[in-house]
């Protein structure tokens, strides 16, 4: 294994990371995926970040405030912050940002993460105008923006990617290709200097941060789909870093120093067609979810992962541990038997769906031999390439059950709840349920955290143990490779990677 | 040695006179082709008996039991659902040898005939066939397996459809070209000459020398189809459950190959002894018909 | 071979000859074309169907700025994958003619046929624009082959050398020794490149001879060193099929007339082996060369996949899988051209190589 010494004195200050796949876009208002946020998040800050302990900090705000109702909020900028080219980084630099991620000719998945602000869902989609969007920078370092509806959680919306600031004037001239190495302005630690597409992004220290020291002289960013590739490159000596590394390595890794297992705010879950036969029928769904012993799943999967029967996950405000349908064979099968299925009898070979990958693959496999063992019923398991996957989920006859995953995109209930609520655009349950509806929104429009946690309770009670949308199966898990010669390399739950900080222990000790 | 056999061979009184008896005399006196025949065979008689062989059900998981090496209770140990592994490749025996051998068959069936009549017939006919085949040949396969995957599912069924539809035109070029070339020899051209028809002449005299090939041809496409089908596995478009090949439990095992070695072990060397006999055998037949 | 000889051969192989070649390899590229179009389109799953579905306004401009909202076809007759549904496609019949007899549906557009999706993109083709890509929806594809078709085509060469190098001289070995141990051993030594699948050969290289001798780099792409373990990955497979392939070719030489002429005049074994029966091979190793090259540069995809290589040949199942219509186009139009090149060399060769073959 590689070790700081064996480094040679001009590799000293170089860092090689490998990445578990293509960032899609550079360009942070169009970015939609985990991997352009991992390479983003080393080109560009946002108003605000989150710490290892998802507590919110500034970035290159420093600091906001709520009006009293929590529906407008100035965040105020640092002083002094410029762009990698050196000009000053101001309030209209997010102003037209977060216009630009609203705009519809921008096309970007993630506009609705600003839905919160005033007259942006109607200008995104078409209804409504850019003048009338509540985003206004009042002078170079104050942005003054107006919502909706109450939303305490809005420091957290302004660390997401997309948020970030980006530069009206290379965007007009560049077109497209503003996010080339030569022609790009960057607010993070780092600045591109070569890309070669799929296979390697080059970063070097951009010289106008302002937001800390920066010790790395060079990042490596390559791009390895295949996890067992990346797994023999670090291996070999041949990458520092590993995120996401192959499941299967991990219990021969697990006692070495080189091995990082952490939380992550991600749920994987079996999603009901609560409007499909046999699922229509709550005793069936309750009997399905009880039957299934959470903890099996870890053991096979064998990454740390963390059975769970309720929705939002441990680490998160709002976990509730007693929340949710309780393993329980004995009375799964006496609810499938009063359900009209005694023993499983006459239980039609419902078909449970799921995507291309490893993963689910075995989730499928255990939880079809569990249901089999446990209420003698037969699930027809199978699966689909991606996009096929999620175009049936979605579409006009969707499968009665399918494996499905939500990853946060920001540290706070009201983003996985929000999920379920009737006029969600990602709700592929076909639930809608006004009291969950009513909870949901509730829960953010109070500053008092024992009652919003209250709510939460009760709305998650609602989803899980009387509509039985879904049966939540496991919370994820990160595991990283990282060299442990690594200093100041800390992951949060968000799964976030900030190289800024990081050096190297050896090139310390040499000084 | 066979060679020494072969030499002697004008000289044996008891030669049969009918063309397969000679072809099986030979092959019996072909040491590499009866083990080829044996491996061959023996693969085929577990994938038959699989169900009473096994010592475990198919499918069946032991949560107790994950990733164990081989032992007493599980010769070659257990893969990460906890199933039987020796279970595993006896089933999944049934399903390579199935798909193997009936894309095969269908591919070489197909290409023979379309390749044969178009080397034959020359002209227009034969640079029409030669165009949908080059149009077929560069089209890629890729596209043409997701299709039928999502018509047909991922089953055997689908897999078979597709691998031999993109299997057929290598075989079709390679008995199109060996006709091209025989129909130019002097025997053929004495068989015209005395006013045979060409339809006899193909089959009785043209047909019969590219049977070497063919089942040079055949013997190969049967570990390829093998190949390709746990390379799709690899990519996610293979056989899905519960339909598991050698090549899915290949495709599952081999990331984790310096890990747990008998995940990718066992099902490889399935694979590797399998092909060696369709190898061996297609060889010592074709040394049997050449001559 | 005689100057003259050769002489009467570049003769046969007129430069009309190889110019009819070329041309018809333009419908053959047309034909690919729109065969490999028209499935992909109606093939389901769209590249923009993501796991967090795009609110509707975001799915119908991009559906717009890709053109994906016009008919596929001048005429078509079963449903597309990506027709509107639902209250979209009453709209969408409002403007658009759509005849339904049944499950038939002819549909046309106001526009005429320059308006369908086919047609838009062969002109599109005729300017040389192979479009941007929908899973990167900044680059255009001309830019992705641009970079990665060399390094497919530098790894798809050496593997191809490979090949023939470690192919031809199994072979010839195993034809030598025919019927002995040796010759067998040689045919199993081969079985075992070709019995494998290209991950776990290139698994196996891997372990050997970058984790334990640590010889060589076990992936990425930097210098020759990388080059090694990828190409005989790629090669041990075609090589057996080679190898194989010129046993049978010498075999079946040794047998024949002028074989045992030679012998009889005295010529020495390895001679006879070498100038007249290997020649006897070279016909069906000449036919499955070209078509090899072709699968060797393109066809890599495990290969550049296991080994993290930025080349073309991955694309060829990830941009499929990400329906990334462009991009699945540009490569195989790239690999259409390189196969019908090829086959027109291989013809040439054949005709070079066997004389009685007319072309």
């Amino acid at each position: 294994m590689t070790t700081g010494c064996e480094r040679d004195a001009s590799k000293q200050a170089t860092l090689r990371v490998a990445l578990p796949g293509q960032p899609t876009t550079f360009d942070p208002n169009k970015a939609y995926d985990a991997i352009s946020g991992q390479v983003l998040t080393q080109l560009h800050e946002g108003l605000t970040r989150h710490d290892r302990n998802l507590t919110i900090q500034p970035a290159l705000a420093e600091s906001w405030k709520f009006n009293p109702s929590y529906t407008e909020i100035t965040f105020t900028l640092k002083p002094g912050m410029k762009w990698s080219d050196g000009e000053p980084i101001v309030a209209g630099d997010f102003e037209y940002s977060w216009k630009r991620l609203l705009d519809p000719g921008t096309r970007a998945e993630y506009a609705y993460f600003l839905y919160d602000i005033e007259g942006a869902e109607a200008y995104n989609s078409e209804k409504g105008t850019r003048d009338n969007v509540g985003v206004n920078a009042i002078d170079e370092r104050t942005l003054h923006v107006k919502l909706n509806r109450p939303a305490p959680y809005f420091p957290h919306i302004a660390s997401f990617m997309v948020t970030y600031p980006v530069r009206e004037d290379l965007i007009k001239q560049h077109g497209d290709r503003w996010t080339d190495p030569d022609k790009v302005a960057v607010s993070g630690p780092f600045r591109p200097v070569e890309y070669l597409q799929d296979y390697r992004m080059v970063l070097e220290p951009n010289p106008h941060y302002g937001l800390g020291e920066v010790r790395m002289k060079r990042v490596e960013l390559y791009q390895i789909a295949e996890k067992s590739t990346a797994l023999n490159l670090f291996v070999a000596g041949r990458m520092d870093l590993v995120l996401d590394m192959l499941p299967l390595a991990i219990p021969q890794m697990k006692s070495q120093p080189t091995y990082y297992n952490g939380p992550k705010l991600e749920v994987r879950y079996v999603g009901y067609r609560i409007d499909k036969p046999p699922m229509d029928n709550a005793a069936v769904r309750k009997a399905l979810a009880m039957a299934i012993d959470r903890d099996e799943l870890p053991s096979v999967l064998k990454g740390g992962e963390i059975g769970t029967r309720t929705w939002l996950p441990p680490g998160m405000f709002g976990h509730a541990e007693d929340v949710g349908l309780a393993h329980d064979p004995e009375k799964a099968r006496a609810l499938l038997a009063q359900a009209g299925y005694p023993k499983g009898e006459g239980f039609p070979e419902v078909l449970l769906l799921y995507r291309a990958g490893d993963d689910w693959r075995l989730i499928a496999e255990n939880l079809q031999q569990q249901w089999k063992r446990e209420l003698g019923i037969t699930i027809r398991i199978e699966v689909r390439e991606q996009k096929v996957f999620f175009q049936e989920i979605d579409g006009e006859s969707p499968p009665p059950m399918h494996l499905a995953r939500w990853v946060a995109d920001f540290p706070d209930p009201e983003n996985f709840m929000g999920l379920f609520k009737s006029n969600s655009g990602n709700n592929s349950l076909g639930i809608k349920s006004e009291g969950f509806d009513q909870r949901v929104d509730r829960a953010v429009q109070t500053d008092d955290r024992g009652q919003r946690k209250n709510l939460y309770d009760e709305a998650q009670r609602v989803l899980l143990e009387e509509e039985v949308a879904m049966a939540p199966l496991y919370v994820n898990a990160q595991n990283h490779l990282r060299d442990p010669n690594l200093g100041g390399l800390e992951f949060n739950a968000m799964g976030d990677l900030f190289l800024g900080p990081v050096y190297w222990k050896s090139e310390e000790a040499s000084r | 040695m066979t060679t020494a056999v072969r030499d002697t061979t004008p000289a044996e009184p008891t030669l049969p006179t009918t063309f397969w008896g000679r072809v099986w005399y030979r092959l019996r006196r072909d040491r590499f082709a009866m083990t080829g025949m044996f491996i061959v065979a023996g693969a085929a008689l577990l994938a038959l008996l699989a169900p009473l062989i096994a010592p475990y059900g198919e499918g069946i998981q032991d949560p107790g039991a994950l990733l164990q090496g081989p032992s007493v209770a599980h010769p070659f140990g257990t893969d990460q659902l906890g199933r039987d592994l020796f279970s595993r490749v006896l089933f999944g025996a049934r399903v390579s040898m199935v798909v193997a051998l009936l894309t095969s068959v269908i591919a070489v069936a197909l290409g023979t005939a379309l390749g044969a009549v178009s080397g034959w017939l020359g002209g227009r006919i034969d640079n029409i066939l030669m165009r949908i085949v080059d149009v077929l040949y560069s089209f890629p396969d890729l596209l043409l397996i997701i299709i039928i995957s999502v018509l047909v599912g991922q089953g055997v069924f689908g897999i078979t459809l597709s691998l031999s539809l993109v299997s057929w035109v290598t075989v079709a070029r390679v008995v199109r070209g060996e006709v091209l070339s025989i129909k130019q020899r002097p025997f053929v051209e004495a068989a015209r000459a005395m006013g045979y028809p060409g339809s006899m002449i193909l089959v009785r005299h043209v047909l019969p020398h590219t049977v070497g090939p063919v089942i040079v041809t055949l013997t190969f496409r049967i570990p390829a189809v093998i190949l390709a089908e746990s390379t799709l596995s690899f990519i996610g478009l293979g056989l899905q459950p519960p339909a598991s090949s050698w090549g899915v439990l290949a495709s599952h095992g081999w990331s984790a190959m310096t890990f747990y070695p008998h995940l990718i072990l066992f099902p490889s060397l399935a694979i590797f002894i399998t092909i060696l006999g369709f190898n061996l055998l297609g060889d010592g037949l074709r040394d049997a018909m050449s001559k | 071979m005689s100057t003259t000889k050769m002489r009467r051969l570049l003769d046969r192989i007129s430069l009309a000859f190889i110019a009819r070649r070329l041309l018809w390899g333009i419908p053959v590229l047309l034909a690919v074309v729109v065969v490999s179009f028209t499935v992909l389109r109606f093939a389901p799953g769209g590249p923009f169907d993501r796991e967090k579905p795009l609110p509707p306004t975001i799915m119908k401009g991009l559906r717009a700025q890709y053109k994906l909202d016009r008919p596929i076809l001048p005429v078509y007759t079963t449903e597309p994958a990506d027709t509107p549904r639902g209250k979209e496609l009453a709209a969408f019949e409002k403007e658009y003619s759509v005849i339904s007899a049944g499950p038939i549906r002819i549909t046309t557009s106001p526009a005429g046929a320059a308006d369908t999706q086919l047609f838009a993109y062969l002109g599109q083709l005729l300017s040389g624009d192979l479009g941007v890509s929908m899973k990167y929806t900044e680059v255009n594809v001309n830019d992705i082959l641009r970079a990665t078709f060399p390094v497919s085509l530098k790894l798809g060469a050496v593997a191809f050398f490979l090949t023939y190098g470690i192919g031809v001289l199994l072979g010839v070995i195993a034809a030598r020794f025919r019927g002995t141990w040796i010759d067998a051993g040689t045919m199993v030594v081969a079985t075992l490149g070709f019995s494998m699948p290209n991950f776990v050969l290139g698994a196996f290289l891997i372990l050997i001879f970058s984790l334990w001798m640590r010889l060589l780099p076990p992936a990425l792409w930097e210098g020759p060193a990388y080059v090694i373990l990828p190409a005989l990955t790629l090669a041990l497979g075609p090589a057996t099929y080679v190898a194989r392939l010129t046993r049978s070719g010498v075999l079946d030489a040794m047998d024949e007339e002028y074989i045992r002429t030679a012998r009889a005049k005295g010529l020495s074994e390895r001679r006879v082996l070498i100038k007249h029966a290997l020649a006897n091979a070279l016909g069906p190793l000449i036919t499955v060369s070209g078509p090899l090259l072709a699968t060797l540069v393109t066809g890599s995809f495990i290969v550049e996949q296991v080994f993290a290589i930025p080349g073309m040949g991955r694309y060829f199942i990830t941009a499929v899988i990400d329906r990334d219509y462009p991009t699945v186009m540009g490569v195989t139009l790239v690999y259409a051209a390189l196969i019908v090149l090829a086959n027109i060399v291989v013809d040439v060769l054949y005709a070079v190589a066997d004389p009685r073959v007319e072309e």
